[in-house]
């Protein structure tokens, strides 16, 4: 996982529970944490280290896991978005970026993270002019995922709704997301 | 865990200093990463350029406007134009091909792998030169194309060898054919002789008959005297037979120097441009050299279309061409008669004067071609004749010359046991050749 994620991580916690409460997570998570050094946004860190903080977080806060992973995406959209202007400038809607995730914005975010690992989407567009995402990580990040989807509906100013369908059969790491958009 | 807030901002201070000790090592690896990489590319772009520049074709790089923006040394060396000339040219300004004129930069695209043999005059030296030139588009990055990529190819020495492998098969040709030419001239030969001989010991006994006819004076000589003496010659006979014997003579001596032009004809290197012939007369020339070949198996029938222009063509070239398909319907029609199907067979050659060019049709009732060879007959090296009898060059050799080469059509139609009819026809016009074409006019 790339350290960028680690520091949008660790602004969520900071923006959402204070300063306090990161360095308490952070303290508890540290000897658990194979990497000992703060993180920093171009290198790439083990997985492992993003489910202790993740388990840190919930144990320390009593929260719900899902909730936590879906509102750190929700979060995490805009500061994402913020790594890629001139891209994210030719976007006008969350559904002609929501297309192009695999094609065109992992394709930027490999070039900025070497390395980076990003989840497969697979999008169809319905006549509806909804979209369907076939989610695809062996990460079962998928409720993150969703927050960002849902972040995605907020950077543009336009309400969107998620319906999920997550194959448990596969242990979570495939999903479909059913995408609406509401003007 | 109680942290004071102090705790908290030292801690932050602490690591946000790590962080940035750490980015800055990470900047200068991806900076030295980088260098690394520019120097890489830097030395590939130098190596293809090498490339470029080695090579013995000229190419030209447009952009999407058709601008020359990238040429290589050879360049102006074919073109005779330097290279500071070039990078101010449009290469449809550059190179007269109708494709280039006509079309438009959204439908570059289309052009993939567009190639022609032209005559391109050397600007330095105004020689005339053989191109092949070969355009494709290229993309990069975007969608439509970036530009066209033009190689231009001296044909020059590959003509000139051309040529001659194509003297070389001419004299292969004469080679198989020339006991039967021999024997061609050879009898010609025999009865000239024989009546050269018979005038040699016949008209000395004429001569003296005149001489005494001369000297008669009707005392020493008497009139009964020259009677009795012409009566001893068979004057009568003589008188006859003398006329003949020389108009037999002047026969044989044409035939034989009709069979000498044809060869000579034949067997001439030819020119490396189009030069418009008389193609009833290449055809009778042809049939007159092959005389030996069909003449013991099939009778051959010349119907000449008189109408027929002039025709801009390589005169070498036809002329083996129609060998190789009278030599091939000689051949199918011996096979019949060695098959006892009957004594002789027949041969027809006729031409026929179309509005856009000339049509030759060769016809034999010889045993036709097998349905399972019909679609190899032109492949390079494929016969159906025995071992050491066909090469399998001949009807190859026909479809590059009448197709590659004159720009024209040749089709047969064949049934096993009945016979086949090749049918060739040459344009008057020849857009694939039509610098070679616009020459010989």
């Amino acid at each position: 996982m790339k350290g960028e994620i680690f520091n949008i991580i660790e602004k969520f916690i900071v923006e959402s529970f204070g300063e306090k409460t990161f360095e308490i997570i952070y303290q508890a998570a540290l000897p658990n944490l194979e990497t000992k050094e703060p993180f920093v946004g171009p290198k790439t860190y083990p997985d492992k280290d993003l489910i202790t903080l993740h388990i840190a977080l919930i144990q320390h806060l009593s929260l719900n896991s899902d909730e936590i992973l879906f509102k750190a995406g929700k979060f995490a959209f805009k500061l994402l978005a913020e790594k890629i202007p001139t891209l994210m400038a030719t976007y006008h809607h969350p559904r002609d970026l929501l297309l192009s995730l695999n094609d065109v914005i992992h394709v930027e975010v490999k070039k900025i993270y070497p390395g980076a690992i990003t989840p497969e989407f697979k999008t169809t567009l319905c006549e509806s002019g909804d979209v369907i995402m076939e989610y695809r990580s062996p990460r079962k990040l998928y409720t993150f995922a969703e927050g960002l989807i849902y972040g995605c509906g907020d950077y543009f100013g336009i309400i969107t709704k998620v319906t999920t369908n997550i194959d448990t059969d596969q242990l979570g790491e495939y999903g479909i997301f059913h995408v609406e958009f509401k003007l | 865990m109680s942290l004071t807030q102090e705790e908290i901002l030292r801690r932050r201070l602490e690591r946000s200093e790590i962080r940035v000790k750490s980015l800055e090592l990470l900047l200068e690896e991806k900076t030295r990463d980088l260098y690394l990489e520019q120097i890489k590319i830097e030395d590939a772009n130098r190596k293809l350029m090498s490339v470029l520049q080695s090579l013995n074709t000229a190419v030209l790089v447009t952009n999407e406007h058709m601008e020359i923006e990238l040429v290589n040394n050879s360049s102006e060396q074919i073109l005779g134009i330097s290279l500071v000339d070039l990078f101010q040219q449009k290469l449809s300004e550059l190179l007269p091909l109708d494709e280039l004129q006509t079309i438009t930069e959204d439908a570059f695209y289309l052009i993939h792998g567009l190639e022609r043999e032209i005559l391109f005059e050397n600007r330095t030296t105004g020689k005339k030169v053989p191109l092949l030139i070969s355009i494709s588009s290229f993309f990069f990055k975007q969608e439509t194309a970036a530009g066209l990529v033009c190689q231009c190819t001296d044909l020059t020495k590959r003509k000139a060898l051309e040529q001659s492998v194509l003297q070389a098969q001419k004299l292969e040709s004469i080679g198989t054919l020339s006991a039967g030419i021999a024997h061609e001239i050879n009898t010609p030969i025999q009865y000239i002789r024989d009546n050269t001989v018979f005038v040699r010991d016949e008209v000395p006994q004429l001569l003296q008959l005149l001489n005494e006819v001369k000297n008669c004076d009707g005392i020493t000589c008497s009139l009964d005297t020259l009677k009795g003496n012409i009566a001893k010659i068979d004057y009568d006979f003589l008188i006859e037979q003398l006329p003949l014997a020389l108009d037999q003579t002047i026969e044989g001596v044409n035939s034989v120097a009709k069979i000498v032009r044809s060869l000579k004809e034949f067997s001439h290197p030819g020119s490396q441009q189009k030069e418009p012939i008389n193609l009833n007369s290449a055809l009778e020339g042809t049939i007159t050299i092959s005389r030996n070949e069909w003449k013991y198996v099939a009778d051959l029938e010349f119907i000449p279309d008189l109408n027929l222009d002039l025709i801009p063509c390589y005169p070498g070239e036809l002329n083996q061409a129609f060998l190789n398909i009278i030599v091939n319907a000689a051949h199918a029609v011996e096979h019949k008669i060695k098959n006892g199907v009957f004594q002789k067979g027949e041969i027809r050659v006729a031409t026929q004067a179309l509005p856009d060019g000339a049509l030759i049709i060769i016809t034999d009732n010889g045993t036709g071609i097998p349905k399972s060879a019909q679609d190899k007959i032109f492949d390079p090296f494929f016969t159906t004749k025995e071992v050491g009898k066909g090469t399998g060059q001949g009807l190859a050799l026909v479809h590059r010359f009448i197709i590659d080469r004159h720009g024209g059509k040749v089709t047969f139609e064949t049934e096993e046991g009945i016979g086949t009819t090749f049918k060739i026809f040459i344009p008057y016009k020849v857009d694939l050749f039509k610098g070679i074409y616009e020459e010989a006019a």
